[in-house]
């Protein structure tokens, strides 16, 4: 496994996109740079109206279907044909009516070569998980809409995948049999024992994908193509009443419905609850435009309009946006209404020496989630460095549509400017600064020399 | 996959349905060592038919036997041909227009070519001659099936081959788990038309003059063609009766069951359901016999699939399959095209020097006789379609009565209709009607079924809704008919047009020529043209005639229903 050194997902998707050939020579583009990785151990949704490519997305995750553009990595290896690792759960069941249950659960197993007792104590184990025991030889049209589902849930766990992808599995399903199956869907994926390691839910129902995901992929129509990714860490069983989970449906409602997120921006930006404390999002701003700004605030006195401040520094509005959000980030800054003011901390900043500064703005980086998890990658990886690449696509899993080149550089400057981190540009290659690998105890003593 | 699966009761008594079994396995062993005799014996191409009763019973299941070998011929033919058409893009475009053409062909122009061969091939015993008249009814009866079978591989959804792909079927499993099952109910349908079908042309097929050769074989056609010629009424009367009881049997032992089986090949349960049980189904369920095989062999089922997936898995590696496709069958694909195109160029050839002997007045008077039996067959649909729809929409719409009409309506159907046809022809010119009009309702004698059933089957699919809209509404008379009925019908009853339109294309042979006693009554029209061509033994006239109804028909399916078709598609629908 070469290639899992650089990228750890079960399943990536890279720059995706798909059109379909029409009569007559016309195409119509149904998906658009689609970027997606499924981790090890997490469920994550798709969300989005109909016809925004979310079901022809997990057709080409299975290999059913081959994108016009970009790849599909399944552990880092590019998918060709049928994806082994994955099995589907389709929204109208799709059993074959002709056979029982136990007949329609066994379909995939025949090409394993198992013997005839592994191969029954499969299915078995399949129709018990879902709770289907005693119908074996019960044809699908003699069942409800919800123990048919049982029956494709069973058939798809039978083959032991790695991933589970359901489609819209319980759309076609009673709402109070909707709620209970959604419940067992998670049991089923929290039994650690049992192959199924990750599961990728599509659906268009708000209430379902924050109920059951840890993460949200909101896609958009014509072309579909994703708009933003939501984190929900809550732990399970989730509490449908929980204020959380209120408040993540409102933000995906109002994305949904373009109030968040307007749809003319190209590059979707991140949109979270206020409660969630994902990594944080630094803009293309350098250390010293940080610094900088925080020394023309102190000659106004500490306190100034944005607009003005915009004005001050003579430079374009929206940079010197990003350039108070990376200061208010950082903590030195505060920004209420259209006001910028300095924290008890940015004043403290100001007044200090060079020397002290440094030692300030380093503790400011170092407390940074998302500096944190890079150094925490680093501290995990063999020879405590990562390509430049890798780090890319992890990042993809919390930033996806983001530019993560500039991103990755942002966080360079910034780590080395607080000497948390090194990079060497020949190679690519992101490292632990050379003093600090080698003689952690002195590492106070050398940032406080230099 | 078995036929039933029934809990077995360990220890149930042996029950008469299972002594019944047994006898019937003896009566059929015994059968079949009887035909086999009469098969390889000595080569007798005119056989005497006696017309006592016993006899009339060992025909009637010798031609039960041709019948049945025929349907077994075109259905391992459908599954090939049609399986073919349908997954081989290059293939495709020929086959398909290649079997329009096909059925459009009447039995006696495969005749003479068939019997030449074969009784050529086999001079010294009747196998050659038996083999042709199989093929013959195989020629009558196959196409439906093909056409049906083809379009049900067309029409897999999409939903069930993403199943049969992510569970890696290979495509022999996806053949026996998804796209058999799929097909079967269309295939069951079609095979029962295609055994009436075998049984249409039996009179013509079992006794025929080629030439100034008659040929004869041992089988019911021939009991009644010689009993027409002799005027033996009681051996008319019982020949009809015999044929009625063999049919009313096949259909309840054969097709009730097997269509009851097939139920659970439907992918919807929606529409009113139109056989729910079966006595010999339900019989069948009780015999110790079969519960004891299906339970012993369960286990060996499972080996023998493995094994098979196994095998497959080896002939079909898809590795292997890429890297052979790529390089080596592009050579044999362009030879078995060379070889087409060598046998297409050569049969054009020897068609066109054999037409070439035959004089312009001879086209001229094809032209007449083409348009004079279009005038028939479209007269013959419209007289049929008259009573027909009214019926076929009571029974459909009536659960109830589709229930007890259905079977009655499947036997009478089945009957071939030209065993009556010297009968209806005396009646017709004792009442003054000459056979050029009376072959029209011979035509309709042999086309009207398909209309009924289509409609039938058309008019138990109307929604239940539609229905209890038009009771809500008070819809009666001409507005239920045109706002409900016929809407909903059309797709079926165009279906039932275009078959009931080939059908009489295809019975215009027998009945614009029609043999009474030892005199014989000819209309003006191209069967007749084709018949006494056959009979007189003239290959180069019964070749064009041939080509002329077959252009004309192939041309009207294109055009005419074509584009019909294309209009039901798009309007008619029920979606949802």
């Amino acid at each position: 496994m070469v290639a899992g050194k650089t990228n750890d997902a079960l399943l990536a998707l890279e720059r995706i996109s798909h059109s379909f050939q029409l009569e007559r020579g016309r195409e119509i583009q149904v998906l658009k740079n689609i970027n997606i990785s499924v981790q090890e151990g997490e469920i994550v949704s798709f969300l989005g109206p109909s016809g925004c490519g979310k079901t022809t997305t997990i057709k080409i995750m299975a290999g059913l279907i081959r994108p016009s553009e970009g790849r599909v990595l399944c552990h880092g290896r590019a998918l060709s044909g049928i994806n082994q690792r994955l099995s589907m759960v389709f929204q109208s069941f799709a059993l074959l009516p002709w056979f029982t249950v136990e007949q329609n659960v066994s379909l995939g197993l025949h090409h394993l070569g198992l013997s005839h007792r592994q191969f029954s104590s499969r299915i078995g184990e399949a129709i018990e998980m879902v709770g289907l025991g005693g119908f074996e030889e019960a044809y699908p049209r003699e069942l409800s809409g919800g123990m048919r589902q049982r029956v494709g849930i069973a058939r798809a766990l039978a083959v032991r995948p790695e991933i589970l992808v359901l489609d819209e599995p319980f759309s076609a399903v009673d709402v109070l049999t909707a709620e209970n199956m959604r419940s067992e869907v998670i049991d089923i994926w929290q039994e650690q024992s049992k192959a199924v390691k990750s599961v990728v839910m599509v659906t268009h129902d708000i209430y379902e994908a924050v109920m059951m995901s840890q993460r949200i992929f909101v896609f958009g129509a014509d072309p579909g193509h994703v708009r933003t990714v939501l984190t929900n860490p809550l732990p399970y069983p989730r509490d449908s009443k929980d204020a959380k989970i209120q408040e993540l449906i409102n933000v995906i409602h109002s994305v949904l419905t373009e109030a968040l997120i307007p749809e003319e921006t190209e590059r979707p930006t991140l949109a979270q609850p206020s409660w969630y404390q994902g990594l944080e999002n630094l803009p293309a701003v350098s250390p010293s435009e940080v610094i900088g700004l925080l020394e023309v605030l102190d000659d106004a006195g500490g306190k100034m309009d944005i607009f003005m401040l915009a004005n001050e520094t003579e430079s374009e509005f929206g940079h010197s946006l990003a350039v108070t959000k990376t200061a208010e980030i950082l903590d030195f800054v505060e920004t209420p209404k259209q006001m910028v003011q300095f924290t008890d901390f940015g004043r403290k900043f100001v007044r200090a020496d060079s020397a002290e500064r440094k030692i300030l703005f380093s503790t400011q980086v170092k407390a940074l989630r998302i500096i944190q998890t890079l150094l925490a990658w680093l501290e995990q990886s063999p020879n405590h460095e990562i390509e430049r690449e890798a780090v890319i696509n992890r990042l993809q899993t919390y930033f996806p549509n983001e530019k993560l080149d500039s991103l990755f550089d942002t966080l360079v400057a910034f780590g080395r400017y607080a000497e948390v981190l090194s990079y060497n540009a020949k190679l690519d290659v992101l490292t632990l600064p050379e003093e600090d690998r080698e003689e952690d105890e002195f590492v106070m003593d050398t940032d406080v020399q230099s | 996959m078995s036929l039933i699966r029934t809990p077995v009761k360990i220890g149930r008594a042996f029950s008469f349905v299972d002594l019944f079994l047994l006898l019937g396995l003896a009566v059929v062993i015994y059968a079949l060592v009887a035909v086999a005799q009469s098969w390889g014996g000595p080569y007798r191409p005119k056989t005497e038919i006696d017309l006592d009763f016993v006899s009339l019973l060992g025909y009637a299941f010798f031609s039960l036997v041709r019948v049945t070998a025929g349907y077994l011929f075109s259905l391992a033919f459908t599954l090939v041909y049609g399986y073919m058409a349908a997954k081989s893009r290059l293939a495709e475009p020929v086959l398909i227009p290649l079997l329009d053409i096909l059925q459009s062909v009447p039995v006696l122009g495969f005749m003479p070519g068939l019997v030449l061969a074969l009784v050529g091939i086999f001079p010294n015993s009747n196998l050659g001659l038996e083999l042709a008249a199989i093929l013959m009814i195989f020629t009558g009866q196959g196409w439906n099936m093909v056409f049906s079978f083809y379009s049900s591989l067309k029409t897999v959804p999409t939903e069930l081959r993403d199943v049969s792909r992510l569970f890696h079927l290979n495509k022999m499993e996806t053949l026996r788990k998804v796209e058999l099952p799929f097909a079967a109910n269309g295939l069951l349908w079609n095979s029962m038309l295609s055994m009436a079908g075998g049984w249409f042309f039996l009179m013509v097929i079992e006794s025929f003059s080629l030439g100034n050769k008659d040929f004869r074989l041992p089988g019911i056609g021939s009991y009644m063609a010689v009993a027409y010629e002799q005027g033996d009424v009681a051996a008319i009367l019982s020949g009809i009766g015999t044929m009625f009881i063999l049919i009313a049997l096949v259909d309840r032992c054969v097709w009730a069951p097997l269509v009851v089986w097939s139920e659970r090949f439907k992918m919807d349960t929606s529409s009113r359901g139109i056989a729910t049980r079966s006595m010999v189904l339900d019989w069948l369920k009780k015999s110790r016999f079969i519960a004891a095989f299906d339970e012993r062999t369960s286990e060996w089922k499972f080996e023998f699939q493995k094994r098979l997936t196994k095998l497959s898995k080896k002939v079909w590696k898809p590795s292997l399959n890429r890297r052979v496709r790529s390089s080596f069958p592009f050579l044999l694909r362009l030879v078995l095209a060379g070889l087409g195109l060598a046998i297409l160029v050569y049969g054009i050839r020897s068609m066109a020097i054999l037409l070439a002997a035959t004089p312009g007045l001879v086209w001229l008077g094809y032209l007449r006789d083409t348009f004079f039996t279009l005038l028939r067959v479209t007269a013959a649909v419209i007289l049929g379609s008259i009573w027909t729809i009214p019926l076929g929409v009571m029974i459909g719409t009536s659960p109830r009565l589709t229930r007890k009409m259905q079977p009655v309506v499947q036997v009478v159907a089945s009957f071939p209709a030209p065993m009556l046809f010297p009968i209806l022809t005396s009646l017709l010119l004792v009442a003054g009607i000459s056979i050029e009009f009376g072959a029209v309702v011979l035509m309709v004698f042999a086309s009207q079924w398909y209309i009924l059933f289509n409609v039938i089957a058309g008019a138990t699919q109307i929604p239940r809704t539609m229905l209890d809209v038009a009771e809500v509404f008070q819809l009666r008379g001409i507005h239920y008919w045109r706002s409900i009925v016929i809407p909903a019908i059309f797709p079926s009853l165009l279906n039932g047009w275009i078959t009931a339109a080939g059908g009489a294309w295809n019975a215009c042979i027998v009945s614009e020529f029609v043999e009474r006693g030892n005199q014989t009554v000819a209309a003006t029209g191209i069967g007749a043209a084709i018949t006494e061509a056959a009979r007189a033994g003239n290959f180069p006239m019964l070749a064009g005639a041939i080509l002329m109804m077959v252009t004309t028909v192939v041309l009207i399916n294109r055009f005419f229903w074509g584009s019909l078709y294309r209009m039901a598609e798009t309007k008619y629908r029920f979606d949802g």
